[in-house]
């Protein structure tokens, strides 16, 4: 008997086990992901959301890139230009290898807004159930951003792999002229099913997005540097200037505003909505708190946020003098650029040692207290984060014409006397590049004051060997004020050995690049 | 086995045989008046002609019998018709006599034959050890027993050849890391615990005194059962069961005194603004000569230690009888740290309830099942970037622990009149801030941490053997772990930091995970006995497992108020910024495996596992997501040969030949669907909440939907080891001599490699089956035991060597970048092909600059400048070789035991440190006696000018020491009360001990500890750990 009821036990408890191993219970659904067939299958609604995750993704998040680490976002960049530039008193020492963070951070923002790019343009293509229109304005934003984002890899790396497919690693250095003549074909090609601005005040309508004019401004950006300074200044006047479409804000004050959102001077913004129900879910925010001052200010002007950060706020001490002498401490574009300790002190700032700070304060871009939103964590400054402004065109221009490039209507001098009469200056004598006064080199130094040029400026103008020699060989800390009113900086050496000539007009392609694909070729010197 | 007797049996022995014997003695006094009985003496000696006594001598069939006296001497009256006597004593061969006509029967005892019959765990089964052909290491209960501390795997360290126990960290409650046989991944290495076959992912809720045995599969043959998860080596864990007939209490207690075993050389207050005047100048000797309150030299780690208490009790009740057997312990651990305040604590609560029942002649039933609750709180530690236990090496010895009440500097009576909060002591008492670095005071920081983890677990299996006939038996098991883990944080508001204008605010964070878990597993076993061919088992059998995670999470950073009594989520106030989390998830794997064993005439063994293992879409594609896993060994038992017959001897007793090859796997670094192509949308980190992928577009926010920042690789698999093993096994010199010598060479495959994608991917990790690394090595073990008289002695020895290399990557100079200090540019362990897993990779010191002071590193390639091509390997992490000896002793009523561990030939970098040019820490000692000063210009270090600010400095070899060490782990020292005091007050044995652990460290590393040790790429830093303590215990064992 009992083998009877044994056997019977073991025949059903085989039957359920062997029927208990179903495979179908692997098949365990991810939570919170699509299949990247999305491109293909998107509606309207879908296809906005793959170009929004690029335009954040431009900006990016500074507490990621501060806090966190590792992701770099619009404004860290900028920050580390400042540095590198010897215009920021956190001094870029030039000591680092090709395997530091601050390398491969850069290249990576680079490539993955490319990455996010090329995914958008090789599967919407064959995507049939989104509009027509909705996906034609998507993939000519995409094609643009690719190359602005292939446009700063190329100058700063000299000749990085070409993002132009889904790149899978194992791609080689692609001369630089291969890429410029991509990026101005794909400029060119997504000028003409981008939207043109439909009048002076006409971005509004199309919001923080690209415009056809946009991409002709980056494309005379992109001839200027290559040296096609005539091309340069016919893109540059043709297609930007002679339509009419933009000009400079009155008052140079107004820059720091909320109030010029989509103004006629800007040419591509990353817009914050300030409608309060989606105020916090954008991205951006904490940007204000990464790079304000590193000490407590509660004025009634800037709502600095106190969290001691500090990046990038600090001019150094040269540029400072360089402003005051070209501009004057009386001028708006003084004022509205940074503030020295004397001024600010009387604001209320408290006396505590600060370190890269050499008695400068930089109030360009500080979050003004109206155009606070949020709490904390949480804050963010609801004005448009300007990426070009028309100033920058008209320099470019000016520059162009200044190097040979011919004339339009509107002349380079003229241009030029555009952004320094709103400055407050007097009309420049003539048309020169390298006028301590008056040339294009001081003028961009001092108008484009922290929108991260200045580094590849003194690169392409072969200066950098020259003003760079000493950057970073000297730490500064902000000890106060002395009785006297001067201030009381204290130095160290840092052991560093400033700029390279011959090694450090280019960046190092990452190390873990290099290690993954021993065929890239690195630069010269590192 | 002999020497390890355990003492706690014998005098119950004596006082059965006592009852007996009075028994015996009625039964006699009544017999007499029908039969004769007749008296037979004689002396009973072991092989060496000692004299044994306590030797029990019966009349066989009886229950005539007694003991010998210290003599070794008997004198017994038998039934005339008696037969055969019988001879029994622990330890030794049981003799049998025929009586005859003798009356003075003299018997020689033989020491049993070690562990012939003995049996171990080997997966889904036992097996006798002497049909074992793998490379199985076994360490019994009652070794595990005598360890101090709340985890078995500690009782490893040094007993198991190959078998390297990494104590990462002092704290209590911690778990050590094991490493089977060196590091087969560049990922996680740790193997597969299972605990009566229940697979669980660590074993500190284990009571260690409940351990019958834990058994290490260290070759592939053995693992293979275990199949996909078995590559970094299984443990086999078996709890106690009763047995029949033996009825015992047993209390154990044990109250133990731990202090900082060893203070970090460090810099005084005078020494430290030397230094950072000479990094700084002014910079930091105007903050100096503002802020420093004359007089302060802190001692930190005086100041944060003090003497930690652990106590432990222990109840275990078993019992069993022809049908059932129990076994039933309760325990409670009681471990309070050695860093001031009460935020370093583990309280255990476990309860272990094991029975079994022989319901029908056919139908055996039993549950084990483990309860365990623990409420513990724990200290940041061993971590790059926060650390608590860092922050006592790193704190400055300007900043005073607390500021003299009536004399608060100016900073901080200016911030409490603005409102603000500085940290205050439980009576009142503000801490000291630092000024001179950016970090808080650590005491002040362990009193605003507040961490309390409250888990509560049930790990248990329940199973039926079921045996319609003979020698089959089919087993349905059900194995669960069904627990709660409860978490809450708690730092108050509070002003963080000397220069801080606000205070930083509050954070409450609860979250409550519950897991489910349940495997179910389904075998046959059968042996065919055969005259002919020998004996074969047959093991087959399938597994299905199931878990499902369901979390919940909050946080807010206000409350209503912050009395204790408000400490609650339900507090949190309108206007707080709340957020939440919550996850359901669920993990699954089918499994077939099965056996076939072949023995023959005790002489040939073969064996072949076969594993079939699957995983679910989390871990694998589907369409890849099964794996197979062979093995095959063979044993050769050549001292059972004929011909051995005139060779094997009194010197030569035993040998055996083993070999095995089999393939096993590791899944322990994949899952959460790291292999599939995703889009995602909205926020990229939760974590923060503060990355939202949306943009404005058209009027209306849109979430951004963007491709994963993991790049795809459908084909991505289990990494693989390919492992051979060789033994020989030779016991000589009557078995008092026994020597096990195993070599192996493993090698592993499709490593899963989570490296940086290629960055101009636009991914920022990849997931790949790439490379190789092998692992070979000479493992010995030697045990020598003997018995002089009274005085019996062990002395036990492991040794293992171990080769670690990256066999292959991606060719030469192709390396991912591993670790590194805290904000240092580069890396600092590396893995590349031709070296061992996560070498030290950096610059060598070639002096310094005699004018300037700058570090001049050595010219490796000769280009005349500095470039990554002169980084060098400078060493690693693991050793050349593992060793423990063991000895062990006892007199009479007293037994010793020492037991030492170490390691040879590896590396550690001193990581306690910031690398940022500002940090203006604490240093140790090392950095400073040897600097560069303009009157100690034939300085070995660079000036600290150039120490803080030149970043190939913290790369170069002036940080990486040999870590190579020796301790002496453990010395114990134990007294049982003699017999006569327990016979009176009914109890069997009483056993007093004293033990020092961790006394004695010969080390040239300068940290806190040699054995400190992160994880994975990290293996190499030492990045502060909760220090070992040093620590002098009492305890006692009584048995009724």
């Amino acid at each position: 008997m009992k083998h009877i009821f044994s056997s019977i036990l073991i025949f059903i408890l085989v039957a359920v086990s062997v029927t208990s191993c179903n495979e179908d219970l692997l098949d365990i659904e991810q939570q919170g992901v699509m299949g990247p067939s999305t491109y293909q299958t998107g509606d309207d609604t879908q296809v906005k959301q793959f170009i929004s995750a690029v335009y954040a993704l431009v900006l990016g998040d500074s507490y990621q890139s501060v806090l966190a680490g590792g992701q770099a976002s619009y404004r860290s960049l900028q920050y580390e230009m400042a540095r590198m530039s010897a215009e920021s008193a956190n001094y870029y020492v030039y000591q680092e290898g090709s395997d530091a963070g601050t390398y491969s951070y850069i290249w990576s923002y680079y490539y993955k807004i490319a990455y996010y790019c090329n995914m958008i343009l090789e599967g919407l293509p064959e995507n049939n159930v989104a509009s027509e229109d909705v996906k034609s304005q998507v993939i000519a934003e995409a094609r643009t951003i690719r190359a602005i984002a292939m446009m700063n890899l190329v100058q700063l790396y000299g000749n990085p792999p070409l993002a132009d497919h889904v790149m899978d690693g194992s791609e080689l250095n692609t001369p630089a002229s291969e890429s410029w003549a991509f990026i101005e074909s794909e400029l060119e090609a997504a000028a003409n099913d981008l939207p043109t601005k439909p009048g002076l005040d006409g971005q509004a309508a199309i919001g923080g997005r690209l415009t056809k004019e946009a991409a002709y401004a980056y494309l005379g950006k992109a001839q200027l540097w290559q040296g096609k300074y005539s091309e340069a200044a016919n893109t540059l006047h043709s297609k930007v200037i002679a339509t009419g479409l933009y000009e400079l804000n009155d008052n140079f004050a107004t820059l720091n505003s909320s109030a010029v959102d989509f103004s006629a001077e800007n040419i591509w913004e990353f817009n914050f909505s300030d409608d309060p129900s989606v105020a916090t879910a954008q991205g951006g925010t904490f940007d204000i708190a990464c790079y304000s001052p590193a000490v407590s200010v509660w004025y009634f002007k800037y709502a600095s946020i106190l969290l001691g950060f500090g990046l990038g706020s600090y001019p150094s001490a040269d540029f400072a003098t360089f402003l005051e002498t070209h501009d004057g401490k009386d001028k708006t574009r003084y004022q509205e650029t940074l503030m020295d300790y004397n001024t600010a002190s009387m604001m209320g700032y408290v006396t505590l040692p600060i370190d890269e700070c050499e008695g400068y304060i930089k109030v360009k871009d500080m979050c003004l207290a109206e155009d606070l939103v949020g709490d904390f964590p949480y804050y963010f400054n609801k004005r448009s984060v300007v990426y070009m402004r028309y100033a920058e065109v008209l320099l470019n221009y000016a520059e162009a014409v200044a190097m040979g490039g011919s004339e339009g209507a509107m002349s380079g001098l003229e241009a030029l006397n555009l952004v320094r009469n709103r400055a407050g200056l007097e009309d420049a004598p003539a048309l020169d590049m390298d006028n301590e006064e008056y040339g294009v080199k001081a003028e961009r130094r001092a108008e484009l004051y922290g929108e991260g040029h200045h580094f590849i400026d003194l690169v392409r103008w072969g200066d950098a060997p020259q003003v760079l020699a000493d950057c970073g060989k000297q730490g500064v800390t902000f000890n106060g004020l002395k009785e006297d009113g001067s201030f009381d900086v204290v130095t160290s050496n840092t052991g560093g050995p400033g700029f390279k000539s011959g090694k450090n007009e280019l960046f190092p392609i990452p190390t873990s690049d290099l290690n993954n694909n021993p065929e890239l070729v690195q630069n010269p010197g590192w | 086995m002999k020497n390890h007797r355990n003492w706690a049996f014998l005098p119950m022995h004596g006082k059965t045989l006592r009852f007996l014997f009075a028994l015996a003695l009625c039964t006699l006094v009544t017999m007499s008046v029908f039969s004769q009985t007749r008296p037979i003496s004689g002396m009973v000696t072991d092989s060496n002609g000692e004299p044994l006594p306590g030797v029990t001598v019966v009349v066989k069939e009886t229950t005539i019998g007694i003991t010998t006296d210290f003599e070794g001497n008997y004198l017994l009256q038998v039934p005339a018709d008696a037969k055969i006597l019988s001879f029994s004593f622990v330890g030794m061969k049981t003799q049998e006599i025929e009586i005859g006509s003798q009356t003075q029967i003299n018997v020689v005892l033989e020491e049993e034959t070690i562990g012939l019959d003995e049996v171990v765990a080997i997966g889904y089964g036992v097996q006798k050890k002497s049909n074992v052909t793998g490379a199985i290491s076994s360490v019994k209960g009652e070794e595990l027993a005598s360890t101090l501390g709340s985890n078995a795997a500690s009782a490893i360290q040094g007993r198991v050849s190959g078998v390297q126990v990494v104590n990462n960290s002092g704290a209590p409650g911690a778990t050590p890391t094991l490493r089977v046989r060196g590091y087969s991944s560049n990922g996680s290495s740790d193997p597969l615990y299972i605990v009566d076959g229940l697979k669980v992912s660590d074993i500190s809720y284990l009571e260690p005194s409940s351990i019958e045995s834990m058994e290490v599969l260290k070759d592939a043959a053995s693992a293979a059962i275990y199949g996909a998860e078995a590559g970094n080596g299984v443990i086999l864990i078996t709890t106690k069961s009763g047995s029949q007939g033996q009825t015992k209490v047993i209390v154990d207690a044990q109250w133990s005194f731990s202090n900082l075993a060893n203070k970090v050389d460090l810099l005084d207050a005078e020494q430290y603004s030397q230094f950072y005047t000479e990094a700084f100048g002014d910079v930091f000797t105007s903050l100096y000569n503002e802020h420093y309150i004359t007089g302060t030299d802190t001692d930190w780690q005086d100041e944060m230690y003090e003497t930690g208490l652990m106590q432990k009790y222990n109840l275990s009740l078993q019992g069993g009888n022809k049908s059932g057997k129990f076994f039933i312990s309760l325990g409670y651990m009681d471990n309070d740290g050695m860093v001031r305040l009460d935020r370093d604590y583990y309280k255990r609560f476990t309860g272990q309830i094991n029975s079994s029942y022989n319901i029908k002649p056919w139908l055996e039933v039993g549950s084990n099942n483990t309860i365990t609750s623990v409420n513990s709180s724990t200290l940041s530690e061993n971590n790059v970037q926060y650390g608590m236990m860092k922050d006592i090496v790193l704190a400055d010895p300007l900043t005073p622990v607390f500021y003299d009440s009536n004399n608060l500097p100016s900073r901080v009576q200016t911030v409490i009149a603005n409102g603000l909060h500085p940290i205050t002591s439980d009576d009142g008492n503000y801490y000291g801030y630092s000024w001179a670095r950016d970090g808080l005071n650590p005491l002040a920081a362990v009193q605003t941490s507040n961490t309390a983890n409250k888990t509560f677990s049930v790990n248990g299996m329940t199973y039926a053997n079921i045996k319609p006939f003979k020698n089959f038996v089919f087993t349905s098991r059900l194995g669960y772990t069904l627990g709660n883990v409860a978490n809450q944080e708690y730092n108050p508001t509070r002003w963080d930091g000397y220069f801080k204008d606000v205070d930083a605010p509050l954070v409450l964070k609860s979250q409550q995970v519950a897991a489910r878990y349940y495997q179910w597993e389904n075998f046959i076993n059968y042996m065919l006995e055969t005259e002919q061919a020998g004996n074969f088992s047959i093991m087959a059998g399938t597994s299905y497992i199931n878990k499902e995670y369901n979390i919940v999470g909050a946080q807010t950073n206000e409350l209503s108020s912050e009395e204790d009594n408000f400490v609650y989520l339900n507090y949190s106030t309108t206007s707080a910024n709340d957020f939440v989390t919550g996850n359901l998830s669920y993990q699954r794997q089918i499994a077939y495996y099965g056996r076939l064993s072949w023995d023959y005439m005790n002489r040939y063994n073969v064996q072949a596992n076969f594993r079939a293992d699957s995983y679910d879409a989390a871990y694998l594609d589907l369409d890849h997501n099964w794996g197979y896993f062979p093995s095959l060994s063979a044993g050769w038992t050549f001292s059972n040969e004929n011909f051995m017959e005139n060779i094997k001897g009194n010197f030569f007793t035993y040998g055996k030949l083993r070999a095995s090859y089999g393939i096993n796997g590791s899944i322990s670094n994949l899952g959460n669907y790291m292999y599939a192509a995703t889009l995602r949308t909205g926020q990229y980190d939760l974590e923060g909440n503060t990355a939202n992928m949306a943009y404005w577009l058209d009027d209306q926010l849109y979430r951004g939907t963007y491709p994963n920042s993991v790049l795809a690789n459908p084909e991505l698999r289990w990494e693989r080891s390919k492992q051979q093993n060789y033994g020989l096994d030779l016991r000589f010199m009557n078995d008092r001599l026994s020597t096990t010598i195993e070599y192996y060479y493993k090698l592993t495959d499709g490593l899963l490699v989570q490296s940086v994608a290629p960055l101009v991917t636009g991914a920022e990790t990849v997931f790949q089956n790439l490379g190789e690394v092998t692992n070979s090595g000479l493992e010995l073990e030697l045990t020598w035991k003997d018995k002089i008289g009274d005085f019996s002695y062990e002395v036990r020895g492991s040794f293992a060597t171990v080769n670690n290399n990256v066999k292959k990557y991606r060719g030469e100079g192709i390396r991912i970048q591993g670790s590194r200090m805290l904000a240092a540019s580069s890396y600092t362990t590396f893995f590349e092909e031709g070296y061992p897993l996560w070498y030290i990779r950096g610059y060598k010191l070639d002096g310094v600059d005699a004018t300037t002071g700058a570090p001049v590193f050595a010219d490796l390639t000769g280009e005349g400048e500095i470039t990554e091509a002169d980084r060098t390997d400078l060493g690693n992490a693991i050793p050349d070789y593992t060793y423990g000896l063991t000895l062990s002793a006892s007199y009479k009523n007293f037994d010793v035991s020492i037991y030492g561990t170490g390691t040879s030939g590896n590396s550690m970098v001193y990581a306690m440190m910031s690398t940022a040019g500002n940090e203006q820490s604490n240093r140790p000692a090392f950095l400073y006696e040897n600097r560069w000063t303009s009157s100690n210009s034939q300085a070995s270090l660079p000036s600290p000018l150039y120490q803080m600010n030149d970043p190939r400095f913290y790369n170069s070899d002036a940080f990486v020491f040999d870590a190579s060490f020796f301790k002496i782990k453990q010395i114990q020292l134990g007294y049982k009360l003699p017999k006569k005091l327990m016979d009176p007050i009914g109890m069997e044995s009483v056993r007093a001990y004293v033990q020092l652990d961790n006394f004695f460290t010969f080390t040239d590393y300068p940290g806190s500890d040699p054995e400190t040790n992160a994880y994975n790429s990290a293996m190499a830093l030492d990045f502060g750990s909760y220090p070992i303590a040093k620590s002098v215990s009492f305890g006692f064992n009584i048995t009724f």
